[in-house]
């Protein structure tokens, strides 16, 4: 295996006052995170939040679907990814930054063994490696049992755990910077989610890489990333070291999150839940976005956005009435 | 191979199928042929043949049988490829006449789906990929039109512009040989494929922007893969499997047009000898026409069935 | 070669297309095109499709009444090139091309329609009751049947047909030979209505609302015509308009054969066959009427492509 000895890890990202809109609607409100190099950043929120479309802004696909009133700045290693046309993408693309999709049997082409697929992105990425043993050695890499017979494989003859760890040895193929999973375990059952995280933690450490990793589910953060940020209706609303902020969130909504959760919130009782329905993309409340269904709404909440602002050390807020105490 | 039984018994149902149509087919033709109105055997000899004559000749062709015997060596015969002899053309058999027509009408049906097929396809794809550019209202417009005309039509105007103007290719006819026989396929292919073309035009376009619509070509590209290579090694393969059943559907309406672009080009086709026959009311080779046809309609629709079940992965392997 | 690939839809909601609800008035509401003065102003194929098919229509209509030469008469010196007097020109026999052709279109769009419009709904009902029937023999009865027919060739079918009707039976105000093609079109032409309804009346039985109606007692005539057949229509209409440029195409074929249509009634395939042994010569003959075919069809299918856009 081919030695991994960067000397600097790359992969600093710094997100500030990134706005999209699509269409008519306002997907993106300044949203704002930022991650160290090796780092790794969990995105968390309710569908429509967001967060594939962060994805997308990390990963150049935003023109794909006709986004427009692009505002405020992604900078990856100084490099505005914004201002990236598609033929500099190309250059990032696997190289320094990869993407693990969610739905790994509709990300391969059908009619295509994976074998070809995998040697096609080796060819492109890493031409002077002998191919057949860098594929095998990228199979094993994220711990595919028969490799051999997986690379001869079609995409539908593998099962969904395993078509994953092939969407990840894909994306690590050219050995990147910052990887980008969206989702990557939320069509997969419970067991075979445990080895995916592991796995991802592993080659995390290993290869020095930062990592953004989209969820809706609070219990696996901690297993994969130091830092979270929690977003509603295309804004983050709450961001900091996981750890201290699922055990102490201020956010209403951090808040009932990690209550409603019924692994990390409190044991004895009912399930609590969120009352009301997600924001709809076609309506924007002036204000704060969660105020029509926080329990703490008042005043300016609904007339004025709350800034995301440094709250504790480590954790930045944006909320007009943030609340303590147990959940 | 995994899925091999499965696959095979899917061949196996799909065999039985087409067997069950010719089946149908063998009987509707029997049926419909007893329908012509007059005596095949007067036909033969002429209005001034007497009636024993006649009946003599009714019974050297067995039409004096009952319906069932009738029928009974009907079949038999066509289990061994026997299809009678002609009525009017002594001596030769309904087979070798039908034969000699196929080969022509199938010749200039296979150089029109090739030629379709070449054509159409990177026009498809260029009017997919273009997005809602001025190419692909081009393309689509030019489409329609072609549609819209007939064959025949078609091969009437290349006569006049390719032939009597410009002298380039003869304006009918049929010579055999190799390569020099060419010459005179050129048009009636070019005729016929203006039918085919538009409809493969619209059928790879449709498929091309479908599968460029698929997460994986977006995925693919997000993994540096160049727009080029997906799009001959990606968005191409997908978009040539519909052609496959595309042209097995369309055999049929191929071999009627062929018929006409026969006659425009006067071509020995099998358009000629069923014009022939039937101006002739020559029984046997009608209805050899007609299974004959039929059965080569069959036929191709189970192969592009095989073809595609082998062809897409997703089916050949099918748990 | 940088190949730019099409932007996929935008993400973005927008109001979901009106869709009729299932039950009573939906037949009556699919029947009528509702979205059919909405086509009109969304799409510009069908305004172009649709005017110039009214066009064509209206020329071929009122056009011959007012023209000067009469589409019999032989009225100057044949083989006329086209001039002012005579836009197509005149034929061998001194007609003049141009009311001819109008006359014949009269013939060849009135017969496409009729012929579309009876297979379409012989083809549709038969189709639609195997594909919802219950007993299974006569749903499989119904598409081994329909699978036969359509294995022949066409153009072979009809000319056994032709022979065996009789080139020269006549059924009232049909001209004399048409007779014969017509039935022969209508005895082929229900075959692919019937294919399609039956596998989308097969498709749609399955889904819920069918079922709950099956569950709750409705009868079966009752099912079928106000809940399976409104969602077999608007498909079998989208391949009836297709069909009509085809029909419209075989038809002229079979003129140009010499089957169907007798001289001296003029129809654009025969106006081809007449002329076609002119073809160096006397090139408007032939060419005219065959335009005239092929605006037609492309008229049609803008408005088939209009009104039911598939992307």
């Amino acid at each position: 295996m081919s030695e991994d000895t960067r000397e600097a890890a790359g992969g600093a990202l710094d997100v500030t006052g990134l706005s999209v809109a699509v269409g008519d609607h306002q997907i993106l409100r300044d949203v704002r995170f930022c991650i160290p190099a090796g780092g790794s950043l969990a995105l968390v929120g309710e569908s429509g939040a967001g967060k594939t479309m962060v994805c997308r802004a990390l990963t150049g696909r935003l023109a794909r679907i006709g986004a427009h009133g692009l505002g405020g700045s992604v900078r990856f290693d100084g490099t505005d990814l914004l201002a990236q046309s598609p033929k500099q993408w190309r250059r990032l693309y696997g190289r320094r930054i990869a993407l693990v999709p969610q739905n790994s049997l509709l990300s391969l082409d059908p009619v295509m063994r994976v074998g070809r697929q995998l040697d096609e992105t080796l060819r492109e990425l890493d031409p002077s490696a002998p191919r057949p043993d860098r594929a095998v050695e990228l199979l094993d890499m994220v711990h595919l049992a028969g490799p051999r017979q997986v690379l001869r494989a079609y995409p539908h003859e593998l099962s969904g755990g395993m078509r994953q760890r092939v969407m990840i040895a894909l994306a690590l193929a050219g050995q990147p910077d910052l990887l980008v999973a969206d989702e990557p375990t939320s069509a997969l059952d419970v067991t075979v989610q445990h080895g995916i995280l592991g796995l991802l933690a592993e080659l995390r450490a290993l290869h020095r890489m930062s990592i953004v990793f989209v969820t809706h589910d609070l219990s696996i953060v901690q297993r994969v990333c130091d830092q979270v940020a929690v977003m509603y209706a295309g804004s983050v609303v709450e961001s900091g070291p996981a750890a201290a902020m699922l055990t102490a969130p201020r956010h209403p909504y951090t808040r009932a999150l990690v209550a409603a959760h019924p692994g990390t919130g409190p044991r004895a009782g009912q399930l609590a839940a969120i009352p009301g329905q997600p924001r709809s993309l076609l309506a924007s409340a002036p204000g704060c976005q969660f105020a029509p269904r926080c329990p703490q709404a008042a005043g300016p909440c609904h007339t004025e956005v709350p800034p995301l602002a440094p709250d504790r050390p480590g954790i930045s807020l944006a909320c007009w009435h943030p609340q303590d105490g147990p959940l | 191979m995994p899925g091999a039984n499965r696959w095979l018994k899917r061949l196996g149902t799909d065999l039985l199928q087409a067997a069950a149509i010719m089946l149908l087919v063998a009987l509707l033709v029997f049926l419909v042929i007893r329908l012509i109105p007059g005596n095949p055997a007067q036909q033969v000899l002429g209005q001034r043949a007497t009636p024993r004559s006649v009946a003599a000749l009714e019974r050297e062709l067995g039409l004096d049988r009952p319906l069932l015997a009738q029928l009974g060596s009907y079949f038999g015969g066509l289990l061994h490829g026997n299809l009678g002899h002609s009525l009017v053309e002594q001596g030769v058999s309904v087979r070798s006449l039908v034969i000699s027509g196929l080969g022509v009408t199938l010749a200039v049906v296979l150089a029109a789906v090739l030629l379709s097929v070449l054509i159409g396809v990177p026009f498809g794809l260029v009017s997919a990929l273009s997005g809602k550019s001025a190419v692909d209202v081009g393309v689509r417009g030019v489409s329609v039109l072609l549609l819209a005309s007939p064959p025949f039509f078609i091969g009437l105007l290349l006569i006049l512009v390719l032939s009597l103007q410009a002298h380039l290719l003869p304006a009918g006819g049929w010579g055999s040989g190799w390569p020099a026989g060419l010459k005179y396929l050129v048009l009636p292919a070019l005729a016929l494929s203006c039918y085919l073309g538009p409809i493969v035009v619209r059928a790879v376009r449709q498929a091309a922007l479908e599968a460029s619509r698929q997460p994986y070509v977006e995925v693919t590209l997000a993994r540096g893969i160049s727009p080029r290579r997906v799009v001959l090694r990606h968005i191409l393969p997908n978009s040539l499997l519909p052609l496959i059943t595309l042209i097995g559907l369309n055999i049929g309406w191929l071999i009627s047009g062929a018929v006409v672009v026969e006659v425009v080009f006067a071509l020995p086709g099998l358009g000629q000898v069923l014009a022939q026959a039937v101006t002739e009311l020559d029984y046997t080779v009608i209805q050899g026409v007609a299974i004959v046809s039929a059965f080569v309609v069959v036929a191709a629709n189970l192969l592009a069935d095989v073809a595609y079940s082998l062809v897409d992965p997703r089916i050949r392997l099918a748990r | 070669m940088s190949t730019p690939l099409p932007a996929a839809d935008t993400g973005a909601p927008g109001p979901a297309p009106a869709r009729t609800p299932p039950g009573p008035g939906r037949m009556r509401r699919a029947l009528m095109f509702p979205g059919l003065r909405r086509a009109w102003g969304r799409s510009m194929s069908v305004r172009i499709g649709a005017s110039l098919l009214i066009l064509i229509c209206l020329a071929c209509a009122l056009v011959p009444v007012f023209w000067p030469d009469a589409p019999d008469n032989f009225v100057t010196a044949p083989f006329a090139p086209p001039s002012l007097a005579h836009p197509f020109g005149t034929d061998d026999l001194g007609r003049d091309v141009f009311v001819r052709v109008l006359v014949g279109g009269r013939l060849d769009i009135t017969i496409a329609v009729c012929v579309v419009a009876l297979s379409c709904l012989a083809g549709t009902i038969i189709g639609t009751c195997a594909g919802a029937s219950r007993r299974r023999w006569a749903n499989l009865a119904v598409a081994r049947l329909v699978d036969a027919l359509i294995a022949f060739p066409y153009m072979v079918v009809i000319l056994v047909l032709v022979v065996i009707v009789g080139p020269n039976a006549q059924v009232g105000p049909v001209p004399r030979g048409l007779t014969a093609v017509l039935i022969a079109f209508l005895v082929l032409g229900w075959t692919f209505y019937a294919r399609l309804s039956r596998a989308q009346a097969m498709s749609i039985r399955q889904r819920d609302y069918i079922v709950a109606a099956e569950i709750v007692g409705y009868p079966r005539w009752r099912i079928i015509a106000r809940h399976i057949l409104p969602g077999v229509v608007p498909v079998a209409a989208a391949y009836a308009v297709a069909d009509a440029i085809l029909t419209m195409g075989a038809l002229s074929s079979f003129a140009f054969l010499g089957v169907g249509v007798q001289p001296p009634t003029p129809e654009w395939g025969a106006i081809m066959y007449e002329g076609r042994a002119y073809l160096g010569s006397a090139w408007w003959i032939t060419v005219f009427p065959g335009v005239l075919l092929a605006l037609t069809g492309f008229a049609l299918s803008l408005l088939a492509d209009g009104l039911l856009p598939d992307e």
